[in-house]
């Protein structure tokens, strides 16, 4: 390594001032003598004081209390100080507990159904945690004994892409896999999570050629346009409609719904305010245009801020020449209602 | 108990007695939150490590070996957070401007003063987030928490020569973005096009 | 705004949202600074809230004066306000920036605003980008200025290099310090633009609207091409102004004059006596209850709504929204793009529409329904019906008379009449399903076709006996599904056609659908 190289490395330490005296003169001797590290020197230097120029910052007085309030109750509940067992054991206790309480929630949420075959488990003891949390999952795959399994099979059930697994060598067990459909009805209330994850799935995900999707539409619109049961990730399946979906008339209903829901819901996510803002660009129907314009309308007026971006294309648009006249003059109402709250 | 060591302080902690807690918490709470503030650039991040390391000091009191020097064993502490922090993956450094947030606009001070404070923190807490985590974390306690490179060594659970060479590496990039030619009136520009 | 200086009482809405508050906190901070810069250099201003105040100077130095001032509910909400609002510059030799940042969405329990004050070199270009103030002013400038916001008036006074102001809502009022030396453009979407020359000013003009008025009092000529203008000021040569007002009016009036002298400029383009033939200013909205006797109304743009018309409706409109609760005759309305409503309607309709949805609640003589992109929505109808939509779903919800609906895109759905027996149907969709829904007795010559791409996914289903159904490659990867038959002995036509969708053709009791009533 040459002399420059050893000496630049030991410059932050100069002006740490903690170099070693020796060190120390050595790099001044070098500096002088040598014009690139003098040059390195005094712009290592500069950097150095203008880093000083970050003024500290105060601690805010709520983090203060934040940790005494964490720390001085549990002296107090230690009567006699510098009775050391105590309190650790009671640390430790009340960590063992948080311990065991988090292990039980998450075997009842995630590894129950599982655990349901894998043992001879009675009835009295799944009820607990079936009641307990929710276990079904839509998108479960499963492993059974067959023991678990009733010997009897009702209903002719629809059993497809079946797979067999040949007997395991060391134990001999053998393994039928299959995809099986079954029929599920879910019920809850409309702002139950599941439910809402389970409907934006439907929306999104519903055969496209099939009549189900319009109805889809049309039903969630009927249950999520009422105030009470507004939600974010419904519109935001909307969202994706519009954004995905091919069809005009499927794109209609998507933007049509949209706007129809309470206005801090689809200003809530940037996903809906985006797709509104893309159909308005360059969706080629104009009765898309028209409702996205709308929504958009309903969310600036409804003290919503929008973006720079959703602002100019709203601006774009009242300009464009070849626009419908129409989605020219609702885009010029829309901008009208920002910041009037 | 202002008169205590820390070790003191810390030796009447480890019986059981956290009585000094506010005392050690006022020593240095102020350097570890400045010190995770900017290496995480979030305020929030930072009252939250604050928050951990001094409950962690507390609870591991054990850990301490008396002869140690106690703002050693915290920076430690708050390193590891901080590292454990942005390893999580959308802890990533924000481009909030939340740190310049928190700037003080003191009253004993001319106030374009000011103006101009903030705008040089602001240009050095993002050069300084372009360096990478572990430069970020040898030159912020060196330049400011004026630790030596053996205590550095410690904190980072590296050799000094390492601690060397990320210094060295952070001073070459923040001399490239701090110079004064560097600054440029074109940062806003393309906002108005 | 319609008062004679619109631009004083633009949007003062800067702090409406606090105001509410019961009691209010408040803090003001002022900070000031000298900067130097080339004396043609570019002073930018990027300030979200905020009023602005550039005045050109004949000192070298730049003067920077800062007024934050904070509200909130409290005491903390102004301390937030504080912490996120910061104000910071950049220089170099050619350009000094001044930015505040604050959050776009923040904790509505505090406002804040930076009001500027610079004093500049005259020569200086000035930028300013701005989202909510009452007011930007720059006056006493000569080098170039360029504007943007969204809310709050744009004064430019005595600035004599070319400007650009590009607002969404704020009015924009120029003073060229007499004569117009380069060009510039103006813009708004929702204000209003005024001018004021010198008598002898001369430059040419070009000027946008969908709905304002150009007017003036000074010596104006040139042409109309629609709603826009193109033509001069004094003199065909010199600098051009460009004046885009989409809903607003344009005044360019002698300076110090009444603004209310100005005419439009339709009228001053023609000799006395023959403005007439020119037309007046036609109306921009109508709203009536009732109209006895016929309603004629054409409109550039506008919306209609009348609640009862007793007689005749004929309406066109460029674009709006018609809503028309009753009409005792024929109705026909042509709009180039807007929604249209009806409630009850006793005569044959013809409503057609560039874009937006159509919805219908009695057609009782039916009539012809078109859409270039927008649903179509029967709620009853007794007459025959002709629908069709250029993207939109189509839905009849009963109807006695024969229907013919199609749609390039969406789903088609009639239901007929309970007590019909039989009844001609031809309904088409190009990208999507058909359903039909009629009676357990309803007899019919079917022909029902779907072209799928997906041959096991469309399906038509029928809840009628005697269709055969037959399959056949189509070309191009496409089958062709149709069934055919007549269902309970045969009877008028119906023809049902799906691309790739499904046909749907149920028989159920249904209860007669009672003429409604207007919602
Ligand atoms: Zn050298």
């Amino acid at each position: 390594m040459s002399e420059c190289h050893v000496v630049r490395e030991s410059l932050p330490l100069l002006l740490a001032e903690s170099l070693d005296p020796a060190s120390r003169e050595t790099a001044h001797r070098h500096i002088e003598t040598c014009a690139a590290c003098g040059e390195e020197w005094l712009s290592f230097k500069d950097t150095w004081q203008i880093l000083g120029a970050l003024p500290a910052v105060a601690v805010p007085a709520r983090a203060r209390e934040r940790f005494l309030d964490e720390v001085m109750p549990r002296q107090q509940a230690v009567v006699v100080p510098f009775h050391r067992r105590p309190v650790v054991r009671w640390v430790a206790q009340a960590a063992g507990v948080v311990l065991v309480a988090g292990a039980a929630y998450f075997t009842g949420h995630r590894a129950a159904p599982l655990r349901l075959f894998s043992q001879p488990a009675t009835v009295a003891a799944l009820r607990p945690l079936v009641g307990a949390q929710p276990v079904y999952s839509i998108a479960e795959t499963r492993v059974l004994p067959a023991t678990a399994v009733s010997p009897n099979i009702e209903g002719r059930p629809d059993i497809q892409h079946v797979q067999f697994v040949d007997a395991d060598p060391s134990d001999g067990q053998i393994g039928v896999a299959f995809d099986l459909t079954s029929h599920v009805t879910v019920t809850g209330s409309p702002t139950d999570k599941s439910m809402v994850r389970l409907l934006s799935y439907v929306l999104q995900n519903e055969e496209k050629t099939s009549p189900a999707r319009s109805q889809a539409i049309d039903w969630v619109r009927q249950t999520y346009s009422q105030p009470q049961y507004a939600n974010t990730e419904i519109a935001q399946a909307l969202a994706g409609i519009l954004r995905n979906e091919q069809r005009e008339g499927v794109r209609i209903r998507a933007v049509d719904t949209l706007q129809k829901l309470p206005a801090r819901v689809t200003s809530n996510g940037e996903v809906t305010r985006d797709a509104l803002i893309d159909a308005l660009k360059n969706d080629p129907n104009p009765s898309v245009r028209i409702k996205a314009v709308e929504a958009l309308s309903k969310m600036a007026g409804s003290g919503q801020a929008l973006d720079a971006e959703a602002v100019d294309s709203l601006r774009q648009k009242v300009a464009q020449g070849d626009e419908n006249l129409y989605v020219r003059v609702k885009a010029a109402e829309a901008l009208s209602k920002i910041h009037q709250q | 108990m202002k008169h205590l060591s820390d070790q003191e302080l810390m030796r009447i902690v480890q019986g059981g007695d956290f009585s000094p807690a506010s005392e050690i918490y006022d020593r240095y709470s102020g350097r570890i939150y400045n010190f995770a503030l900017r290496f995480l650039k979030s305020a929030e991040a930072a009252e939250d490590a604050t928050q951990e390391v001094f409950v962690k000091m507390i609870k591991h009191a054990n850990q301490f070996q008396g002869d140690a020097k106690l703002s050693t064993w915290l920076f430690s502490i708050t390193a590891n957070w901080c590292r454990d922090y942005l390893r999580k993956a959308d802890n990533k450094v924000k481009e909030s401007e939340d740190v310049l947030v928190t700037l003080p606009a003191p009253a004993d001070q001319s106030p374009d003063r000011t103006l101009e404070q903030r705008e040089n923190a602001l240009r050095i807490q993002r050069a300084l987030q372009e360096l990478t985590a572990e430069q970020r974390e040898a030159i912020l306690l060196s330049r400011y928490q004026g630790l030596s490179y053996a205590e550095i060594a410690q904190i980072a659970g590296c050799s000094e020569g390492a601690v060397k060479t990320r210094v060295f590496r952070a001073m070459e990039t923040l001399k490239k973005l701090l110079s004064v030619d560097a600054r440029g009136g074109d940062r806003c520009l393309n906002a108005m096009s | 705004m319609r008062s004679p200086k619109p631009f004083l009482f633009a949007a003062a809405v800067l702090f409406c949202a606090v105001a509410a508050w019961p009691a209010t906190f408040s803090k003001t901070e002022r900070y000031s600074k000298d900067f130097q810069i080339e004396p043609d250099g570019t002073l930018w201003i990027d300030n979200p809230f905020g009023n602005i105040e550039i005045i050109g100077t004949d000192s070298p130095v730049i003067t920077l004066s800062a007024e934050i001032a904070l509200r909130g509910a409290d005491s903390a909400a102004v301390k937030e306000a504080r912490d996120q609002t910061q104000i910071y510059t950049t220089i170099n030799r050619q350009t000094l920036v001044v930015k505040t940042a604050t959050p776009l969405v923040h904790n509505p329990r505090w406002f804040a605003s930076v009001a500027f004050t610079a004093r500049v070199p005259r020569t200086m270009q000035v930028r300013i980008l701005s989202q909510l103030s009452d007011r930007i002013h720059i006056t006493g400038t000569t080098g170039a200025v360029s504007v943007k916001n969204i809310n709050g008036a744009v004064v430019l006074d005595n600035v004599t290099g070319a400007a650009s102001v590009d607002t969404a809502n704020g009015s924009i009022y120029f003073d060229p310090n007499g004569r117009l030396a380069a060009n510039t453009q103006l813009q708004t979407v929702n204000g209003e633009i005024q001018v004021a020359v010198a008598p002898d000013a001369a430059f040419r003009w070009n000027a946008q609207t969908l709905r304002g008025e150009f007017r003036s009092n000074l010596m104006v000529r040139g042409s109309y091409d629609g709603a826009n203008f193109r033509g001069f000021v004094n003199s065909p040569r010199g600098p051009v102004l460009t004046t885009i007002a989409m809903m607003g009016n344009v005044v360019i009036f002698r300076k110090g004059t009444p603004i209310a002298q100005a005419q439009s400029v339709r009228t001053l383009l023609v000799p006395q006596g023959a403005a007439d033939s020119i037309g007046p200013v036609v109306p921009r909205a109508v709203q009536r209850q009732v109209v006895d006797g016929n309603f004629e109304f054409t409109s550039g743009l506008g919306d209609v709504q009348i609640g009862q018309v007793h007689g005749n409706v004929k309406i066109t409109t460029r674009a709006g929204l018609v809503q028309l609760g009753m009409v005792t005759g024929q109705c026909i309305v042509s709009t180039r793009g807007g929604p249209l409503t009806f409630g009850d309607m006793f005569g044959p309709m013809n409503a057609r529409t560039g874009a937006g949805d159509i919805v219908v609640n009695t057609a009782r003589s039916g009539g012809t329904l078109w859409t270039d992109g927008g649903m179509i929505r029967v709620i009853y109808a007794a007459g025959g019906l002709t629908l069709h939509s250029g993207g939109g779903d189509i839905t009849v919800r009963s109807t006695s008379g024969p229907v013919y609906a199609d749609t390039r895109s969406g789903d088609v759905t009639i239901s007929l009449d309970p007590g019909v027996r039989t009844q001609t149907v031809v309904a088409k969709s190009l990208e999507g399903n058909v359903v039909l829904n009629v009676t357990p007795h309803f007899a019919a010559d079917i022909d029902a076709t779907i072209l799928t791409s997906d041959a096991d996914a469309n399906s038509i289903r029928s809840d009628f006996n005697g269709l055969s159904i037959r399959r056949e490659p189509a070309g191009s990867g496409k089958t062709r599904i149709r069934a055919t038959g007549k269902v309970n002995g045969g009877g008028d036509r119906v023809e049902l056609y799906a691309t790739d969708g499904d046909i749907l053709i149920t028989g159920e009791v249904r209860n007669p659908l009672v003429s409604p009533m207007m919602p």
